[in-house]
């Protein structure tokens, strides 16, 4: 990120800041869909993260902090989305059958809803930790950066996510609330 | 059978495989509303006095806008934004049975009466869901806890008047007798544990050898002298006792009722519910049971044959009602067990088909609090009768809430900061035993504390008491220092985050020196009690030097306003080592002449300090 266009933008430069949320917007929906998996929910994150963005910067006191920074306002907001909804209404959004299969072997419309279930069963702070690290591919101590937590809670909440996404998988539709009350 | 290595690339594939969704439309709603949006200016007001939200401090109020127009300032809004007051309008039907109801909405807590009406801003923040990670209200009704938005919990009384703040634990529970919180620390590791004063005061270690807590809340025992916690080793749990104490962890016998599914333990601590799975049965069964496991009976069926059990089980305050959910041909409904007659009525059918909404129970017994959809497809807050009849909406667009278990105000036991007695004498109880002639012996989060208090308090022991963590003291205007704070053993106000921020670091001198916006204005050794200690006179730069901050009473509600009225004042803190933990003192200074006055022989507020003992 360039931290010139971070001191601009926090300065109040509107051009300055229009290029860091360029930058940012279709990374930002992306892994906010993923995380609250709505695409209205997601929507809604992301601008709202991108407003916070530009009305919290003159706070931001390292520049170089910005991408962390920026990270930290998007789970917010997508936090404060999963809030809002059903959150264990099934409020399912299977993907439609003719949507490009762009990836492998496991992308039928089954395994797909079975992966959403399982995603959904996830704890906030799970799916966070999914989404950064098997997502956008950062490693654990970026994800621990973004996160404001330390390395070891990533790797608990991981390990968490992980294994229940395979108790679930394994249990085929069974609910994976099975594991919780043993 | 799936491995780790195929979840793992089945859940990366997936992920990657979603179609790409362009932001370009939202990214211009969000640059057109900058063209509208101001920044928030970089420097905040960074304090506030930590006085209760009452009547009573109205008169201070008075008395320092009085001083500030007596001086020629002008008193001006800070650029913070000050709390709404009250949350949206509730649906509600006539009335319900006693308690106060704390939600939240939309990532604000608020307080209102039982049946969601009168709704009062508490702050920002989430409550945490009772039936899988803890407590949300202190089990005799005084304080209830949420975290804010930055993952802090914060403990508040009754009246929303936040009186701690502590590191964020997950399942954070209440000890049976109100007094502690128990929660995993962050990395899992630990079970910590606080005092209503939001000290730390135990961090318990897993048996050697065990890594870390796994899938399980730490719940305490009914005795409140530890804290149980389920710790899976190989694909097997075992059940294990981490005493408050220290002592060493003790693993509890595979039939002790801890060590059972989804134990439950009553209020009052002498009974146990727990699922077990026998392997004649179709489906797992519900069985009562003393707490010492004696006199188990099943109770209920969890489950129809091919169902699977969710069981969450609630006791109902008054111990004679289970409450949890059952799974039935796909779907599941919340029903309510009568203990005593094995009677099981449906509360809420086809409660939900995945995952299990939040469920509490009133501080009568009599109805259950719940979240759910309503016609509009937003989940809100209702209530009903066990029986599934008299369902009414409390708060629309509520995803959570809880019942306190009872009225605070009928809750017995002392009120922190109290004065235990005034007068002692030779013959005092072993608590005051410490407590000179003509001192009075103050209680500070249960702390005994020996002050003389000089004629410029007199009489105003304590005048507010309020946080449980400190005692203030109130002086008048004309003597330079005007309110006096006297901080628990290791707490203090953070006045960068305008809360309690407890512990204290590791060195508070250095804490406070750096804290933003924060100027020290004079600094010296002292002593205290025979202690070395520091001394500081601080203020803000930015706002003509100097600040002090007035909360006014707005309407009837009890909610206050802040005003700062830059150019009067200044703080002064006394900080001292007590055994292993530090002391802070602090005194706010008003009018222009305050530190002159303050540094003036014979000054009360030293005078004050110099003459605390800790028995």
């Amino acid at each position: 990120m360039d931290t010139e266009l971070v001191v601009r933008a926090k300065r109040g430069d509107k051009e300055a800041y229009a290029r860091l949320a360029t930058d940012l917007a279709d990374r930002f929906l992306a892994v906010s869909r993923r995380i609250v998996r709505d695409v209205d929910l997601a929507e809604d994150a992301t601008q709202q993260a991108l407003l916070s963005i530009w009305c919290d910067l003159p706070q931001l006191r390292d520049p170089a902090r910005f991408e962390a920074w920026s990270y930290r306002l998007l789970l917010r907001a997508c936090y404060a989305e999963c809030r809002k909804q059903r959150r264990w209404s099934p409020n399912l959004r299977i993907l439609p059958a003719d949507e490009p299969a762009t990836a492998a072997e496991f992308t039928s419309v089954v395994d797909r809803d079975l992966l959403e279930m399982a995603f959904r069963r996830l704890s906030f702070d799970h799916r966070a930790v999914v989404v950064l690290h098997h997502y956008l591919d950062l490693p654990l101590d970026r994800v621990a950066d973004l996160l404001g937590v330390p390395v070891g809670t990533v790797n608990s909440r991981l390990h968490h996510a992980m294994r229940g996404m395979r108790a679930a998988l394994d249990a085929d539709a069974r609910p994976a609330v099975q594991e919780a009350i043993q | 059978m799936t491995t780790d290595r195929d979840t793992t690339r089945r859940v990366r594939s997936w992920l990657q495989t979603d179609q790409h969704e362009s932001a370009d439309r939202l990214l211009q709603a969000v640059l057109d509303a900058v063209d509208t949006t101001p920044q928030r200016r970089a420097t905040k007001w960074p304090w506030r006095f930590p006085m209760t939200i009452t009547a009573s401090r109205f008169g201070l109020a008075s008395a320092l806008v009085a001083v500030a127009a007596l001086i020629g300032l002008t008193v001006v809004a800070p650029n913070v934004p000050l709390p709404a007051l009250g949350g949206p309008p509730a649906t509600t039907a006539p009335t319900e049975s006693g308690g106060i109801l704390v939600y939240e909405l939309g990532g604000v807590i608020y307080l209102a009466d039982a049946d969601g009406s009168d709704p009062t801003r508490v702050g920002d923040g989430y409550l945490q869901q009772t039936w899988m990670t803890g407590s949300v209200w202190s089990p005799d009704g005084r304080h209830f806890i949420y975290r804010d938005g930055d993952g802090t919990t914060q403990m508040s009384d009754a009246e929303g008047r936040v009186v701690a703040s502590f590191a964020s634990t997950f399942a954070t529970s209440w000890s049976p007798d109100s007094t502690l919180l128990q929660g995993w620390t962050s990395d899992e590791t630990r079970i910590a544990v606080y005092g209503i004063d939001g000290v730390l005061q135990a961090s318990l270690a897993l048996p050697e050898g065990y890594g870390r807590l796994y899938e399980t809340e730490g719940v305490w025992a009914p005795d409140g002298r530890s804290v149980l916690v389920h710790i899976r080793q190989s694909d097997r749990g075992e059940a294990w006792e981490l005493p408050i104490d220290g002592s060493a962890p003790r693993r509890l016998a595979d039939d002790h009722p801890f060590a059972r599914r989804s134990r439950a333990f009553s209020r009052d601590g002498r009974r146990v519910a727990y699922v077990v799975q026998p392997p004649e049965a179709p489906a797992p069964e519900l069985v009562v049971a003393n707490a010492d496991g004696s006199d188990a009976r099943t109770v209920a069926r969890l489950a129809g044959p091919n169902d699977v059990a969710a069981a969450f089980l609630e006791w109902s305050p008054d111990g004679e009602r289970l409450a949890y959910f059952m799974s039935r041909g796909g779907q599941i409904d919340l029903v309510v067990l009568e203990v005593a007659t094995g009677t099981i009525s449906t509360a809420v059918p086809e409660f939900s088909r995945e995952g299990y909404p939040p469920f509490s129970w009133s501080s009568a017994s009599d109805r259950l609090l719940f979240a759910a959809p309503g016609d509009g497809g937003d989940t809100s807050l209702w209530s009903v009768n066990v029986d599934g009849t008299g369902r009414r909406l409390l708060v629309e667009g509520s995803t959570w809430g809880a019942m306190s278990p009872a009225s605070s105000t009928d809750a017995s036991g002392d009120p922190p900061g109290e004065v235990v007695d005034a007068t002692p004498s030779p013959t005092s109880t072993p608590s005051a035993a410490g407590v000179r002639p003509g001192a009075s012996l103050i209680r500070i989060a249960g702390h005994d504390v020996s002050v003389v208090l000089p004629a410029a308090v007199a009489g105003q022991v304590p005048t507010d008491g309020d946080a449980g963590n400190h005692i203030s003291l109130r002086n008048d205007v004309g003597s330079g220092w005007m309110v006096w704070y006297l901080y628990a053993p290791g707490g203090i106000v953070d006045p960068s985050r305008d809360t309690f921020m407890l512990p204290l670091p590791d060195d508070p001198v250095a804490w406070l020196r750096q804290l933003p916006g924060l100027t020290v204005l004079a600094e010296r050794d002292i002593e205290v009690g025979g202690q070395p200690a520091r001394l500081l006179d601080v203020s803000l730069p930015g706002e003509s030097g100097a600040f002090v901050f007035v909360d006014v009473p707005t309407g009837d509600s009890g909610a206050t306003r802040s005003f700062g009225v830059p150019g009067v004042g200044q703080s002064r803190y006394v900080i001292w080592r007590l055994g292993e933990t530090w002391m802070v003192a602090q005194g706010h200074a008003v009018g222009i002449g305050a530190l002159k006055t303050a540094d003036a022989p014979g000054d009360p507020f030293m005078q004050f300090i110099a003459d605390l003992r800790f028995p």
